[in-house]
C-alpha cells in the first residue's frame, strides 16, 4: 500500500468518484423514466406487457461486455455507448417492480375508487401511484446498486468513473489504485441503496405502521 | 337534472318544514330509485349465468332501506352496482328522482351516491380524514370545509375526532367500517349502495354497527339499497326486502313482515327459513298484542273477595299487587285463604316482567327460560299494564304459519346447496 499515491491522486479519485455518479444518475434517471412510461402503457393496454416485458428481459440477458462491443461500431467508445447499455439493464427490473406496485393496489380500494367517481387518470395518480411507490422504491434500489457495478465494466469503453481507476490499476500491477476505486465502489453502492431507503420511508408514512 | 328545480335549495329546511308528511316528500335529502325491466346478461345464449339479472322491476321510496338479499350468484350485488355504474344494464333503465341514471355524466353520478363496500376499501396512503373527504375533495370543496365535515362525520359514526390524523392500518376492522360508512355520507348524498357493509366483522361488532346505522338512518332518513346474503340482517335492517334467486329473478319484494308472513313462492320460503314464524316475532313488540287482563289484588285486601275474583278469571292465579300497582308475586288461586286479609308473604312466584317494546321473540325466550306462562307487562314506573302469554304468542306465530302452502315441504327439506351461506367476499 502506498499512501503516497492516494494523497497525490486524491484529485483524480475525486473525479473518477463524480464521474461514475453522473453515470449512474444518468442510466438509473433516462431508465426510470423510459420504463415508467412503459410500465402505464402497459397497464392501460396489457396486451403490450408480453411483448415490452420481453424486449427488456432479451436486453438485461445479453452480458454486458457484449453488448458494449456491439455498441461501440455504432456510437463510438463514447458516453452515449455507455448510457446505452446502463440504461437498458435497468428497464427490466424497474418496469417489473412498477406494474408489481400497480397490480398489487387491492381490489377493494379499486373498487371503492371507482364507486366515489375517481376518473381513471385521477384515480391512476391519486390512489394507483401512491401505493405503488414502495415497489416503485424497491426497484429503484435494486437498479442503482446494480448500475453502480455495471458502470465498472463500461471502463472497457473508456466510461468507467472508479472502474477505470481500478483498471489502470491492474494494467499497471499498481494495488494501491486498485483497493482505493474498489472500496468507494462498495462505499458508493450502500450510501446510495441507503439514501434511496430513506427518501421511501419518507414517502410513505403510511407504510411504516403495522397492520392490527 | 330537472328534478333538482324541484327540490328546496337547502334540504335541511325543507325536512323541519315537512315533517309529518310522507317520507318522500318531508325528506328532500332522499331521493327514489325505480328500476325498470332491468336485465344485466354475461353470456347471451345461458341465461342464468352467475351475478345475471332478469327483468327486475322495483321502486324504493325515499328515505326507505331495501335490502336486496339472496343466495351467492342472484345478482344482487350486480343490481346494486347497476345503480352507480359500475356495471351497464344489457336493458331497461333505473331512475333516479325519475331521471335515467345512464344519462347522466358518470363520476357526476357516482359522486352523488354514498358507496360502502364489505372490504370497506379506505385509502391505506390517506389518513382517516383525508379518506373520509375523499368525495368532497373530489367535488373540490375548500380545505378547511373538508376538514370541518371530516370531524363531524366522525363524530356522528361515534369514533373519536383524533382518529383523524391516523392511517387505516391503525384501526380495528369495526373502526374502518365506521370510517366507511362515514366516507360514503361525506358528501351528504341522497342515495347509498351498501354491499354487504357489515359482512366482514364479527358478530358482536356486526350487531353493534347495525345497531347505530338504525339509528343513524332516523336521522338521515337516506334512501339505502343494501345487499346481504343473511336473511336475518334484511328483515331486521329493511323497511322493504327483495329476495332475488340465482338467475336475477326478484322472487318477492315488500316489507319484511309480508314476506315472513306470506312467502310468495317455495323458494322464499326456504330462503326466509322453516323458523319464518319464530323470525317474525322478532319483528313484532308487546305492545302489538292486546293484553290479558289479570285477576289483581293489594295487600290488605278481603281475602274471600278477592278469591272470587281470581275463580271468576280465565287464569288460576291471583297476581298481588302494591298500592302503587307494581306487582308483587303470584299467589295460586288454591292457596288464597277463605277469610281473612291478603299478605305479600303469601306471593311466592314471580314472572318475568315485559315493557311494549320488548320483541314477541325476547318475551318468548324469558317466559320459557323462567318455565312460566305468562310474562307481566308493566309502565315506565313498574306499574302492571296486562299480560302477555306463551298462548298468545304460541296464537301470533300459527297466523304466520296460517299459509300453508310452502310449510310443509319447508319442513321436509333437507340441506340446500343454494342456501349455503356465502363465503364472506363473494359477490351475489
Amino acid at each position: 500500500m502506498r499512501w503516497d499515491w492516494i494523497t497525490s491522486n486524491l484529485p483524480q479519485l475525486g473525479k473518477a468518484l463524480i464521474d461514475h455518479l453522473i453515470l449512474t444518475a444518468i442510466a438509473v434517471g433516462v431508465g426510470f423514466v423510459l420504463s415508467f412510461a412503459l410500465s402505464l402503457l402497459i397497464y392501460r393496454r396489457r396486451r403490450l406487457a408480453g411483448p415490452v416485458t420481453g424486449i427488456a428481459g432479451v436486453l438485461y440477458t445479453v452480458p454486458s461486455l457484449a453488448l458494449f462491443a456491439f455498441l461501440v461500431p455504432i456510437t463510438g467508445l463514447s458516453i452515449v455507448s455507455a448510457e446505452i447499455g446502463l440504461v437498458s439493464y435497468t428497464l427490466l427490473i424497474l418496469i417489473r417492480n412498477t406494474l408489481a406496485g400497480l397490480d398489487g393496489v387491492p381490489a377493494d380500494v379499486r373498487e371503492a375508487a371507482d364507486g366515489m367517481g375517481y376518473g381513471p387518470t385521477r384515480k391512476l395518480f391519486a390512489v394507483e401511484l401512491p401505493l405503488a411507490v414502495p415497489l416503485i422504491i424497491a426497484g429503484l434500489r435494486i437498479a442503482t446498486v446494480t448500475t453502480i457495478g455495471l458502470v465498472m465494466v463500461a471502463a472497457v469503453i473508456g466510461q468507467g468513473g472508479l472502474g477505470q481507476v481500478m483498471i489502470r490499476g491492474f494494467n499497471f500491477r499498481n494495488d494501491t489504485a486498485v483497493y482505493p476505486g474498489a472500496i468507494l465502489i462498495v462505499a458508493l453502492a450502500i450510501a446510495a441503496d441507503l439514501v434511496l431507503a430513506g427518501i421511501g420511508r419518507l414517502a410513505t408514512p403510511w407504510a411504516r405502521i403495522r397492520g392490527r | 337534472m330537472t328534478t333538482e328545480a324541484a327540490t328546496p335549495p337547502d334540504g335541511r329546511e325543507a325536512r323541519e318544514g315537512g315533517a309529518g308528511s310522507v317520507a318522500s316528500t318531508a325528506r328532500s335529502s332522499a331521493a327514489t330509485v325505480e328500476f325498470r325491466h332491468v336485465t344485466k346478461r354475461y353470456d347471451a345464449r345461458a341465461k342464468d349465468t352467475p351475478g345475471a339479472v332478469n327483468d327486475l322491476s322495483l321502486s324504493v321510496p325515499a328515505g326507505k332501506i331495501c335490502i336486496l338479499v339472496g343466495p351467492s350468484g342472484c345478482g344482487k350485488t350486480t343490481s346494486l352496482k347497476m345503480v352507480n355504474r359500475l356495471i351497464e344494464p344489457t336493458s331497461g333503465e333505473i331512475l333516479i328522482d325519475g331521471v335515467d341514471a345512464a344519462s347522466r355524466d358518470v363520476t357526476d353520478l357516482r359522486r352523488s351516491i354514498g358507496y360502502v363496500i364489505q372490504q370497506v376499501g379506505l385509502f391505506p396512503h390517506q389518513t382517516i380524514g383525508e379518506n373520509i373527504a375523499t368525495v368532497p375533495r373530489l367535488l373540490g370543496w375548500p380545505a378547511k370545509r373538508r376538514r370541518e365535515r371530516a370531524e363531524e362525520l366522525l363524530a356522528l359514526v361515534g369514533l373519536d375526532p383524533a382518529y383523524r390524523d391516523r392511517f387505516p392500518a391503525q384501526l380495528s376492522g369495526g373502526e374502518r367500517q365506521r370510517v366507511g360508512v362515514a366516507r360514503a355520507l361525506a358528501a351528504d348524498p341522497p342515495i347509498m349502495l351498501m354491499d354487504e357493509p357489515f359482512g366482514a366483522v364479527d358478530p358482536i361488532v356486526r350487531e353493534r354497527l347495525q345497531n347505530e346505522f338504525l339509528r343513524l338512518q332516523e336521522d338521515l332518513a337516506k334512501t339505502i339499497l343494501f345487499v346481504t346474503h343473511d336473511i336475518d340482517e334484511a328483515i331486521k335492517m329493511g323497511d322493504l326486502v327483495a329476495v332475488m334467486q340465482v338467475g336475477g329473478h326478484l322472487a318477492q319484494f315488500g316489507p319484511p313482515d309480508e314476506i315472513l308472513a306470506n312467502p310468495a313462492s317455495e323458494f322464499v320460503a326456504r330462503f326466509v327459513g322453516a323458523d319464518r314464524g319464530l323470525k317474525r316475532l322478532s319483528l313484532s313488540r308487546v305492545g302489538d298484542v292486546s293484553l290479558l287482563p289479570p285477576a289483581t289484588a293489594k295487600v290488605d285486601d278481603d281475602a274471600a273477595d278477592a278469591r272470587k275474583r281470581a275463580l271468576a278469571s280465565p287464569f288460576a292465579y291471583l297476581l298481588l299487587v302494591d298500592a302503587a300497582n307494581r306487582p308483587i308475586g303470584w299467589i295460586d288461586q288454591d292457596e288464597i285463604p277463605t277469610n281473612g286479609r291478603l299478605t305479600e308473604s303469601m306471593a311466592d312466584a314471580m314472572s318475568p316482567l315485559l315493557n311494549r317494546r320488548t320483541t314477541l321473540k325476547d318475551a318468548l325466550s324469558l317466559l320459557l327460560d323462567a318455565d312460566v306462562q305468562a310474562g307481566i307487562v308493566v309502565d315506565r314506573t313498574g306499574s302492571v299494564l296486562g299480560l302477555v302469554t306463551v298462548d298468545m304468542i304460541a296464537e301470533r306465530m300459527r297466523e304466520t304459519a296460517g299459509d300453508q302452502r310452502f310449510s310443509r315441504d319447508v319442513a321436509s327439506l333437507g340441506a340446500l346447496d343454494s342456501l349455503e351461506p356465502e363465503v364472506a367476499g363473494a359477490g351475489g
